[in-house]
């Protein structure tokens, strides 16, 4: 297979030569600002747009780089403030591209040697009035290709690049689950169909477990898209097996007709204050009712979420040890000052939210957390459906909290146990958390196992992929970790700023961002992929099941591999 | 005047001859003639003169009529007499100057654009050029430069020299060759807008209509 596929990777390496058309001459710029480049006479301002690839071809070397802002300038102020007869068509050819003239602004990207077929990263510009050029089919192909040799089932066709239709842009998926990844962009931008897009590729191609959180019940078994329903990763082909359905809510998962596999029930005595600490932004805790709840955990023992809000509905229980518990625990702390009855009121009143969660029980012999890590040490991906608490914030927080703290740390128990075993190393995990910055604020970041997964990359198998709307609330630290960022229209200026945090010369990329299409379009950066792209992503249909439906042979692999890349016709 | 004759009736076949260089420096030279008020030439037409090998170009930016002791009897009188009015435009050969601005040379078939390496000598004979030299001269826009720059040559004389080069060509190539032109004017006064806009306007003019 490898010889087949170096055959046909490496007598596309070079291309043959294709007319590019001339755009203008570079006339200015610096590597950090990029690049001024005169347009031609007869090129259409028009006709460019923001988010194009163009290349520079330099003496020895050719430059890739974006279109990052387009703009009109004249050869002297007064021209273009008194123009001779703007109205004739003749003079309006004479003055326009000479007296007039549009620029356009090009961010410098790589750089391709002579003789080097290794786009590298740009660390110098091209000189004075090195001509530009549209890239060509096969110089974006050249950037984006495969770098490694037999390994090209770990790329996943994310879409097209922008006016390039037939062009494939691959993600790299294993460089995708290795670092944790986003997905931003403001809402009915496609997000949800983004992420269900990327996860599709990760599961489908094994690069990873997931364990995703969702929210809105739209990665599971089905989900309603804009062009009627879809369906969902566990209904993919290759895919029923490695999936697994979890529900918080059997009743909304029966009504919509998902298959769940697994009910998640979480006792009382199971939740630890560190669990109910990441609400305090939610139901609105104070530092002396988060205090409070350590005290209460370490008083009244793992029963203390039960008795205290039991206190106030039923008589005191005798607890399964036969042991006796004080007839009023509470009165006893209040008492005992260490408490105040104000706080312990409101600690009451305001978790008493959980009386409404059915999912939370007062006593279960199951334990939730272990059901999905055993699962997900198999090799399979575990979506967690929330039904009708999809919508509570509170519940969201809590159980993504709960899970993801336990089965975190058996991560790290295992992957460490894998230093002196390496049987025992755990398969690769990507967690997906809707509303991450709820998780990831500044100011709690650094104190949730989110934070922590964030922040220790990839040590311990584990990542994250955050999809957010408000990438401006994330934690700087959080998002200057984030390895590859998948960006749909953001226009709130604050995260546009954040989206592009972190990232070299990615400030420039501030217009490509605002001007987005809002469907099916987005703005890939970062690890995953060579150079920032702009792709209209492939569709979530039919020909997405049926693609990846073909068989898996390694022929079909190369066939498929061409179809997709090339966009050719078996031959 | 044998020689004004024939340059009446062979103008398209071959150059007609003008007169001969009485004056002349870098930049431009003087033809001094004697010819009727019907074969003086216009205004931006091209003419050419030798120098040895080399051939040198230019516009016509000036024509002064010079008259004589004749002309100034009849001017004194109140009303000068239709019939010596008509002849003196039909038959009498008056002295004329021209001044022509050299635009640049020709050399072993090779164009080249500014000031020959030597002024055309004294009395050398200087000629029309034909609607071919013109075009193949006009070819690319520099020789609009030191129209721009010149002194005495005006903005009349510029636009009378660019309809000239264009009607020299086919008429699916003038508004081509007017578009390049105009091209050039662009880069060469874009500090000048007004100028520019009154140029562009009068080269507008020599297209018709668009």
């Amino acid at each position: 297979m490898a010889s087949e596929l170096e055959k046909i990777f490496g007598a596309r390496s070079t291309p043959p030569a294709q007319e590019a058309r001339r755009l203008g001459m570079v006339i200015g710029g610096s590597l950090s600002e990029g690049l001024t480049v005169k347009l031609d006479p007869r090129i259409a301002v028009e006709g460019l747009a923001v988010g194009r690839y163009v290349v520079i071809r330099g003496y020895r070397r050719r430059f890739f780089g974006m279109i990052t802002d387009i703009r009109l300038d004249s050869a002297n102020p007064d021209l273009a403030r008194m123009p001779p007869d703007p109205d004739d068509p003749l003079i309006r050819e004479m003055v326009a591209g000479i007296g007039v003239f549009g620029q356009i602004h090009v961010q410098p990207m790589l750089v391709l040697e002579e003789g080097d077929p290794l786009p590298r990263p740009v660390k110098t510009v091209p000189a004075h009035f090195s001509p530009v050029y549209e890239a060509t089919e096969e110089e974006v192909h050249a950037i984006f290709r495969p770098r490694v040799k037999e390994r090209e089932d770990r790329y996943f066709i994310i879409g097209e690049p922008l006016d390039m239709p037939g062009v494939r842009i691959p993600l790299n998926l294993d460089r995708f689950v290795e670092r944790s990844s986003g997905v931003f962009g403001k809402s009915g931008t496609g997000k949800t169909f983004l992420a269900r897009l990327l996860l599709a590729g990760v599961i489908y191609h094994n690069a990873s477990v997931a364990l995703v959180f969702d929210m809105h019940n739209e990665y599971g078994w089905s989900a309603l898209g804009e062009e009627g329903r879809v369906k969902g990763l566990k209904q993919l082909p290759e895919c029923f097996s490695r999936v697994v359905i979890a529900t918080l809510d059997e009743e909304s998962s029966r009504r919509r007709d998902s298959r769940y596999d697994l009910v998640i029930r979480i006792g009382y005595d199971q939740i630890e204050p560190e669990d109910v600490e990441l609400l305090r932004g939610v139901i609105g805790l104070t530092e002396v009712q988060i205090g409070a709840l350590y005290m209460l955990r370490r008083r009244l023992g793992p029963s203390w979420l039960r008795i205290l809000l039991e206190e106030d509905r039923a008589p005191v229980e005798v607890e399964e040890g036969g042991e006796e518990v004080p007839p009023d625990p509470l009165t006893e702390l209040v008492e005992r000052d260490l408490i105040t009855s104000s706080t312990l009121g409101a600690l009451q009143r305001k978790l008493g939210l959980f009386h409404r969660f059915r999912f939370l029980v007062p006593q279960t012999t199951e334990d939730a957390a272990q059901g999905i890590l055993d699962r997900i040490l198999r090799g399979q991906s575990v979506v967690l459906e929330f039904g009708r608490y999809g919508n509570d914030m509170a519940a969201y927080v809590l159980v993504a909290n709960y899970l993801t703290r336990r089965i975190h740390a058996e991560y790290v128990r295992r992957k460490e146990a894998a230093l002196g075993d390496l049987a025992q190393e755990p398969p690769h995990l990507m967690i997906v958390v809707e509303e991450a910055h709820k998780f990831l604020q500044p100011g709690i970041a650094e104190h949730t196992v989110f934070g922590t997964i964030a922040r220790e990359l990839r040590k311990y198998n584990v990542t994250l992929l955050i999809i957010d709307q408000r990438p401006s609330q994330i934690d700087s630290e959080v998002l200057s970790q984030i390895g590859t960022r998948v960006l749909c229209l953001l226009d709130h200026e604050e995260d546009v700023r954040a989206a592009l945090a972190g990232i070299s010369g990615a400030s420039r990329l501030r217009e490509v961002l605002a001007r987005l299409e809002t469907k099916q379009q987005a703005l890939l950066l970062g690890h995953a992929v060579p150079m920032p792209v702009v792709v209209r992503t492939r569709s979530y249909d039919a020909s997405f099941y049926e693609e990846l439906a073909r068989e898996d042979s390694p022929e079909d692999l190369v066939a498929r591999y061409r179809r997709a890349m090339w966009g050719e016709d078996e031959d | 005047m044998a020689i004004t004759t024939r340059a009446r009736s062979d103008r398209s076949a071959e150059p007609a001859f003008i007169g001969r260089v009485i004056e002349a420096s870098a930049r431009t030279f003087l033809v001094g003639c004697r010819l009727t008020a019907e074969d003086i030439p216009a205004f931006g037409s091209f003419v050419q003169t030798a120098r040895g090998e080399t051939t040198i170009i230019g516009v016509i930016y000036d024509l002064v009529l010079q008259g004589d002791d004749l002309t100034r009897i009849l001017a004194l009188q109140d009303v000068p007499p239709p019939e010596i009015q008509q002849d003196m435009i039909e038959n009498r050969n008056i002295p004329v100057r021209i001044g022509v601005l050299t635009l640049g040379y020709m050399r072993d078939r090779l164009t080249y654009y500014g000031i020959p390496h030597q002024p055309p000598a004294l009395l050398e004979r200087v000629h029309t050029c034909l609607p071919a030299q013109i075009q193949r001269f006009t070819e690319e826009p520099d020789f609009i430069r030191p129209l721009v720059e010149a002194r005495e040559a005006s903005d009349d004389v510029l636009a009378a020299v660019v309809r000239t080069a264009a009607e020299a060509r086919p008429g699916p190539h003038q508004r081509d060759f007017l578009v390049q032109v105009g091209r050039e004017l662009v880069r060469l006064l874009a500090d000048e807008p007004t100028r520019l806009g009154q140029l562009l306007r009068r080269i507008r003019m020599a297209a018709g209509t668009p």
